[in-house]
């Protein structure tokens, strides 16, 4: 875990604005408006919101990949200016190097840390092989295993580089249902292992509840956050998959489909409208 | 044959199935029986026809122009020489257009500056350019590499600045978020994801290569494959240009070939 002063937060979002230019020269679109936020060290936070809201990226904002129009992003203390070891990301797709072996995309990231020896670099290779369940698949190459398998090499090999923040932008969103569970289930089961602080995207209200402590619901484009939920109040720190059959977890996740619902028509009426008036 | 799972359907419906599979060996044999075919009907038509050998001489006639080539001509020569410049020019096009290309699709400034200008030269026919290249570079060695070159290295920067461009997004952000820097992601992503067609760019471009050779000797040389396909034409000996021909498409098939096999060797993973 990173060090943090007294009183600071481990990652601060304060007052990000985030303007795209619109295809054809249509001026610009605002993709996210005023939004802050505080999440601490060892938090594992979900954003939910309708598809398209924003939230893949104010998570890319932190990551450092996309910049904000205003606002500033810090992590322990420090402004992000760009992408870099200490904020690792899992994607959905191209998530690995197919070029690479399950063994070799692991130690991908391992190259770039200072005072590794190649010894140490097989320990922890091996080490997080381990921890999601991918050893005796080392000499595999990415299009031989399957999609399940490739989300978890991919944060094999994220973990592997040891950031301080893990972005997961919607990393089971292309498995099928019971894949994605086993998934979630394993996530919750390293995360308890490694302490990581983690931002979890994703627009399945299911897979919030079940994984967050908390749960930050996004409004339709321009994303602004309309309710903080703090899941740990109402369920068990720790979860397994019977947590989804308990009536806290169904009243959750009901109430937050219902916002998330009401949000999703908002963007279609105005697509609607865009399109007729385009027309 | 087996009967395979959904062996009912006919033979026929299933060597002709949209984009259906066949065995390693029934390609080999087929391959070989087309060359087998060529060669029947060749002979079939010098046999029973007027034609004279002329204009179409007998496949052993064309076999004893090539031994003759080898024993008095020393046809090894000129093959060594054809060889080597192209060899020459295609290495020289290819260091040049791999790191340009990759500089080109990566970096939109450099990109932009360059492709219009790349483009309009690509579209200019190489026979057009021979005179310039006698009157700058005369008609020795130089001019011949230098056509070659043009033939070759516009064409492939395109092609490698358009490989360049498509590699995903996600794996350069994967790389930067995991500690590497602009020279890794350009070394250790870039270059390295195209690096399967760009192997394959190569092998087309080298076939072009073969073609702009043959052009550079005939307009001017006094050696080469081209030279001594044009030089036996003066003389009207036409098995001696089939004979030149010929060894040109096998020089061509053979590299063709040792490329593809290379790719399967070198890229294991896309299988």
């Amino acid at each position: 875990m990173a060090e943090q002063a007294a009183g600071e937060h481990f990652l601060r979002i304060d007052q990000v604005t985030k303007w795209f230019d619109a295809p054809k020269g249509a001026g610009s679109i605002k993709v996210i408006d005023d939004v802050s936020m505080t999440i601490e060290d060892g938090d594992l936070a979900v954003f939910v919101g309708p598809s398209g809201c924003g939230k893949t990226t104010l998570m890319r904002i932190v990551a450092g990949l996309d910049e904000p129009s205003t606002g500033t992003v810090s992590l322990a203390g420090e402004t992000i200016k760009g992408p870099d070891r200490r904020k690792g990301v899992v994607f959905q797709s191209y998530s690995s190097f197919p070029w690479l072996n399950v063994y070799d995309n692991v130690k991908f990231g391992l190259r770039f840390r200072e005072g590794i020896s190649p010894k140490q670099a097989d320990e922890i290779t091996r080490h997080y092989l381990d921890l999601v369940g991918l050893a005796g698949f080392e000499k595999f190459y990415v299009n031989k295993i399957s999609g399940g398998m490739r989300q978890r090499l991919a944060l094999a090999r994220t973990l592997a580089a040891d950031p301080d923040i893990l972005l997961m932008d919607e990393p089971f969103g292309a498995l099928d249902a019971q894949n994605r569970e086993f998934l979630q289930v394993q996530l919750l089961d390293i995360r308890e292992r490694e302490r990581k602080t983690i931002i979890f995207v994703t627009h399945d209200v299911d897979e919030a509840v079940f994984l967050a402590e908390r749960v930050f619901i996004f409004s339709a484009r321009p994303a602004t956050i309309i309710e903080e939920v703090r899941v740990n109040e109402t369920l068990p720190a720790k979860r397994d998959l019977k947590v989804k059959d308990s009536a806290e977890f169904l009243h959750l996740r009901n109430r937050i489909q219902a916002v998330i619902r009401t949000q999703a028509r908002r963007t279609e009426e105005e697509m609607f409208r865009a399109a007729a008036s385009s027309a | 044959m087996s009967r395979e799972p959904g062996g009912a359907r006919s033979v026929w419906k299933r060597v002709f199935a949209l984009r259906g599979r066949l065995s390693r060996t029934t390609e080999i044999v087929l391959a070989v029986a087309a060359f087998a075919i060529l060669l029947l009907l060749w002979t079939v038509v010098v046999a029973t026809s007027s034609i004279k050998p002329q204009y179409m001489p007998s496949l052993w006639g064309i076999g004893r122009a090539l031994y003759d080539l080898f024993a008095d001509f020393d046809f090894t020569t000129d093959i060594y020489i054809s060889v080597e410049r192209v060899g020459i020019a295609f290495l020289l096009s290819a260091v040049m257009a791999i790191p340009i290309g990759i500089l080109m699709g990566t970096y939109r400034v450099i990109g932009a500056m360059s492709e219009p200008v790349i483009d309009l030269i690509r579209y200019l026919p190489v026979p057009a350019l021979v005179p310039l290249t006698v009157i700058w570079l005369g008609i020795g060695e130089e001019s011949k590499i230098a056509l070659l070159w043009m033939g070759t290295f516009f064409q492939l920067v395109l092609l490698i600045a358009d490989d360049a461009k498509r590699v995903p997004q996600e794996y350069v952000e994967i790389a930067y978020t995991l500690g590497a820097k602009q020279r890794h992601v350009l070394g250790l992503v870039i270059l390295r994801s195209i690096l399967p067609t760009m192997v394959d760019s190569l092998r087309i471009t080298l076939g072009w290569c073969w073609s702009y050779v043959i052009l550079a000797e005939i307009v001017a040389a006094n050696e080469g494959i081209g030279h001594v396909i044009w030089a036996s034409r003066r003389f009207g000996k036409t098995p001696e240009v089939m004979a030149g021909v010929i060894t040109i498409g096998l020089i061509g098939l053979l590299s063709d070939q040792l490329i593809r096999f290379a790719h399967k060797r070198l890229f294991p993973y896309l299988r």
